[in-house]
């Protein structure tokens, strides 16, 4: 029986997919060699406070993507973005979306949102809902080109690119 | 006659507000599906793209922002707890306790220390379709008879909801979804069970798409011999009963069951339909006990939707939607020393229409409106009693009509703010009834009379909920609603000659707190007090000649005060817990009964859930119940030794803990099939349900509560 909030990801269908979707992305991304100085997990950092951040600590508990241990971190400041593999930028960090792409720039980190507009804005993935319901994700072609990260033709192939 | 002219003209122009019900939708969420985390993470990135996180005419709605309160079980529930029936899983709602008198209704649920005998104070519905009838205007859950294993999810929506569904929500609304959309090509679920007592049952849930065309189907049959026990445990008149001897003194092939029940709906587009038929022959005991074979209880259901939904722009969208119901009944008495002693049937038919409207202003402010027609015609009750002499034919002369508009608005003013507020005008309009007693007999006696109470009733809603971060949310809750009385029962008014019934009224005020102080713990508090009105209850005068004539007249008014207290955590993957606990206090307000406890009012009700899954597909649960004690009826006109009126028409019954257990193994051999084995009652508990008026004469007791007993189920899912 549920009846309470973010007890058991179940009770949140669309933040269930998105934490799926993530381990895809990373499923079908190759990192630097030499990046971050987690070798023996993929980090996944929360920028901003949503609730994205529970349902990825409950989702990936003992999960592994490539053999990696996965490690979620929250953080609510840019200074504070240190060297993940992945990180959710969240709907309410909207108004300094442009600092953070600036500060991040050049490193091999995949951005994702789920904020309408943020992937012409610069965000690499971006959710959104298409009108029969389910779950889509946009890519930002431009930005997938000067990032360093090495992402599998599939993902283009699914994805409403961005160009 | 001017009021009801006026009202007509301001529904039709209301008929221009078109309004969208999806209400149920609305406040439904489907993220409480069978989705898991293991799932998701097997499941190929083009699985998941097909799966739908919300349908086209609402936006997604945490169960924390719903304005209700609300309990939700999804199939994974119903499967890791074993749950063989509704009832069960109604069992295992804070708040709600059954009683079954073993008389017409079978199980009856209380709410929140209200239970009223007869099943009218919760509205249920299968697939948005009420389950109601025109002559009883009650859910009785033997109406319908759903398997459990078609049943993919239930919104338990708790506190008064007549704004949304109309009278006979008065303690809210329950909707039984077994037709959710799936988009996978095709899966089936088949099961067969065997039990003690003879217990039977098998299902068949299957579902699909075909191009644009989305189709469920469900189908069940079930039927069980029932408990052997005899009579001495529910009554101490045994040996004075009349005609009960050695060979009917007990249960034995008394209370046997069986149903038969079948689902069915499309989706093709914007459009959709449902069909379902139910039969069940529950054999009970009315008034006497049991004679022979068992007085049996016949009832036959067909119920048919179209239903249209478009969504015309994210500022608009439309549904409309038509309902026939067609109910049968038959009662055969089997008393005295007569296995035919004769009996009761009926028959009504129920034509709705609704039409509403959904306006999407901004991402803070929605409009819903909605009209409603419910047409009652042809309604039939007659009885052939002839071991006492009853022969009557009661039919309404015309159309009972129901009409109602609704609204309501949903605010967002700040980030952390939700306030809902709506209303219900509703008006039950005049109808001509007909009695006739002995009919083609020489003493016939016919009556006519009219049912006028036809005044509009304004129904309101309010609701605030207050987001004070993602771990803390509280909401303020205020509602009312209303019951209108039955056909029967103004049949009844009129055969006592007493003035018409009002509709009984409830407001209640609620403030529900939900807490996650971390994220596998979750903490659910409300403290409720509702206030009941024009309560129909009997009385009695004493006429001239020393005679007593007993009636039912709106007096009641009761005071309910209590707290419900829910905790919910999953401390590891595989285990889950839940404890939940309520405590009320109900006051009869009518003067004279500042000393007399409420009938059929357990104070204190509880139940602890656990379960764990061993790898990955081998699931255990314990389950485990209590219910307070109750006090029976008190029966106003029954006269004391000391030639004082009113006493208790049974026996106080006492407070009872029931303990079941249920191992299920699913995917068996990797091929879908699925083993459970189901306990109830484990310890054997010996316990009774307190005595309703219908089988006061004998039953002081009470009636016998459910047994130990085991019900085995195969099935697979392909």
């Amino acid at each position: 029986m549920i009846f309470i909030p973010s007890l058991s990801l179940a009770q949140d269908r669309s933040l269930l997919l998105k934490t799926g979707f993530v381990a895809k992305f990373a499923q079908f991304t190759a990192w630097p060699e030499d990046y971050s100085p987690y070798s023996e997990n993929i980090v996944i950092t929360v920028l901003g406070d949503d609730p994205i951040f529970d349902a990825m600590n409950k989702f990936y508990i003992n999960k592994k993507i490539k053999g990696f241990q996965i490690k979620i971190k929250q953080i609510f400041n840019i200074n504070e973005i240190d060297s993940p593999h992945i990180l959710f930028i969240t709907k309410n960090m909207k108004s300094e979306l442009n600092t953070i792409l600036e500060y991040i720039q050049n490193k091999p980190i995949m951005t994702i949102s789920d904020t309408e507009g943020f992937c012409n804005k610069g965000v690499l993935i971006n959710f959104y809902l298409t009108k029969k319901g389910t779950l889509h994700f946009e890519l930002n072609y431009k930005v997938m080109r000067q990032s360093n990260l090495k992402i599998n033709l599939l993902l283009l192939e699914i994805a409403k690119v961005i160009k | 006659m001017e009021n009801m002219k006026s009202f007509r003209k301001i529904f039709i122009f209301l008929q221009i507000f078109i309004t969208l019900v999806g209400i149920s939708k609305l406040y439904a969420t489907e993220k409480y599906e069978n989705l898991n985390p293991d799932d998701v993470f097997s499941m190929s990135i083009e699985e998941m793209l097909q799966v739908v996180v919300v349908t086209a005419s609402k936006h997604e709605e945490k169960i924390s922002d719903i304005p209700a309160s609300v309990v939700i079980f999804t199939r994974s529930d119903i499967e890791r707890y074993g749950f063989v029936n509704l009832e069960e899983i109604l069992e295992n709602v804070p708040g709600m306790y059954k009683i079954d008198d073993m008389s017409a209704y079978k199980p009856v649920f209380g709410v929140r220390g209200f239970w009223s005998g007869s099943p009218k104070n919760i509205i249920i519905m299968i697939n948005g379709v009420t389950q109601t009838e025109g002559i009883f205007d009650n859910f009785a859950l033997t109406q319908f008879n759903i398997p459990v294993e078609s049943i993919d999810k239930i919104e338990v929506i708790r506190g008064p909801m007549s704004v949304i569904y109309g009278p006979g929500s008065f303690y809210g609304a329950i909707n039984i979804i077994t037709n959710e959309k799936s988009s996978e090509v095709l899966k089936n679920i088949i099961s067969v069970s065997y039990g003690t007592y003879g217990t039977k049952k098998t299902s068949l849930h299957s579902r699909g798409q075909e191009g644009d065309i989305n189709f469920t189907f469900n189908a069940g049959y079930s039927s069980t011999d029932g408990q052997n026990e005899p009579l001495s445990i529910m009554s101490s008149k045994v040996d004075t009963l009349p005609y009960i001897n050695s060979t009917n003194n007990n249960t034995k092939n008394r209370l046997e069951n069986d149903s038969k029940h079948i689902n069915i709906s499309v989706y093709y587009k914007n459009f959709s339909a449902n069909m379902s038929f139910n039969k069940s022959n529950d054999e009970i005991y009315g008034l006497f006990p049991t004679f022979s074979g068992g007085s049996s209880y016949l009832r036959e259901t067909a119920k048919m939707k179209v239903g249209y939904e478009k969504k015309f722009s994210d500022f608009f969208t439309l549904t409309a939607k038509a309902t026939y119901h067609n109910f049968r009944f038959r009662v055969n008495f089997d008393w005295f020393n007569f296995a035919d002693s004769g009996y009761t049937s009926g028959e009504s038919n129920i034509y709705e229409g609704e039409l509403n409207t959904y306006f999407n202003f901004s991402d803070n402010l929605h409009l819903i409106n909605g009209l409603y027609l419910k047409r009652i015609s042809d309604n039939l009750m007659d009885a052939n009693l002839h071991n006492v002499k009853i022969y009557t034919k009661n039919s309404a002369l015309d159309y009972t009509d129901l009409l109602a508009f609704y609204s309501q608005i949903d605010f967002k003013p700040l980030d952390k703010l939700r306030l809902v507020a709506g209303f219900r005008l509703e008006q039950l309009l005049n109808y001509d009834i007909l009695l006739a007693n002995n009919p083609g007999k020489e003493n016939s006696y016919y009556k006519t009379d009219t049912y006028e109470e036809d005044s509009v009733d304004f129904i309101p809603r309010l609701a605030a909920i207050i987001s004070i971060n993602e771990k803390n949310i509280l909401k303020l809750l205020y509602g009312k609603a209303i019951t209108r009385p039955s056909f029967f029962q103004n049949t009844d008014q009129i055969t006592s000659a007493s003035p018409d019934l009002h509709p009984e009224k409830i407001q209640t005020f609620e403030l529900n707190y939900i807490a996650v102080p971390f994220p596998v713990l979750t903490i659910n508090t409300s403290i409720f007090s509702n206030i009941l009105d024009n309560l129909v209850v009997r009385t009695f005068e004493l006429q001239s000649d020393k005679s007593i004539k007993t009636f039912s007249v709106n007096a009641g008014k009761m005071i309910t005060n209590g707290i419900e207290f829910t905790i919910q955590t999953q401390p590891v993957e595989s285990l889950l817990v839940e404890l939940s606990a309520s405590y009320q206090r109900t006051n009869d307000k009518r003067e004279g009964f500042e000393n007399i406890s409420v009938e059929y009012s357990p104070h204190f009700l509880g139940y602890f859930k656990g379960s764990y899954k061993f790898n990955n597909n081998i699931t255990f649960a314990l389950i485990a119940n209590f219910v307070d004690e109750m006090e029976t009826h008190w029966k106003v006109d029954e006269i004391n030794p000391d030639g004082t009126y009113g006493k208790r028409i049974g026996d106080r019954t006492d407070s009872f803990f029931t303990i079941s257990t249920n191992l299920r193994v699913d995917d068996i051999v990797g091929k879908g099939f699925f083993f459970n084995l189901h306990c109830s009652n484990l310890l054997n508990e010996k316990y009774l349900f307190p005595t309703y008026t219908t089988n006061s004469n004998w039953m002081d007791k009470g009636a016998i509560g459910d047994p130990f007993s085991v019900l085995l189920t195969l099935g697979r899912k392909f």
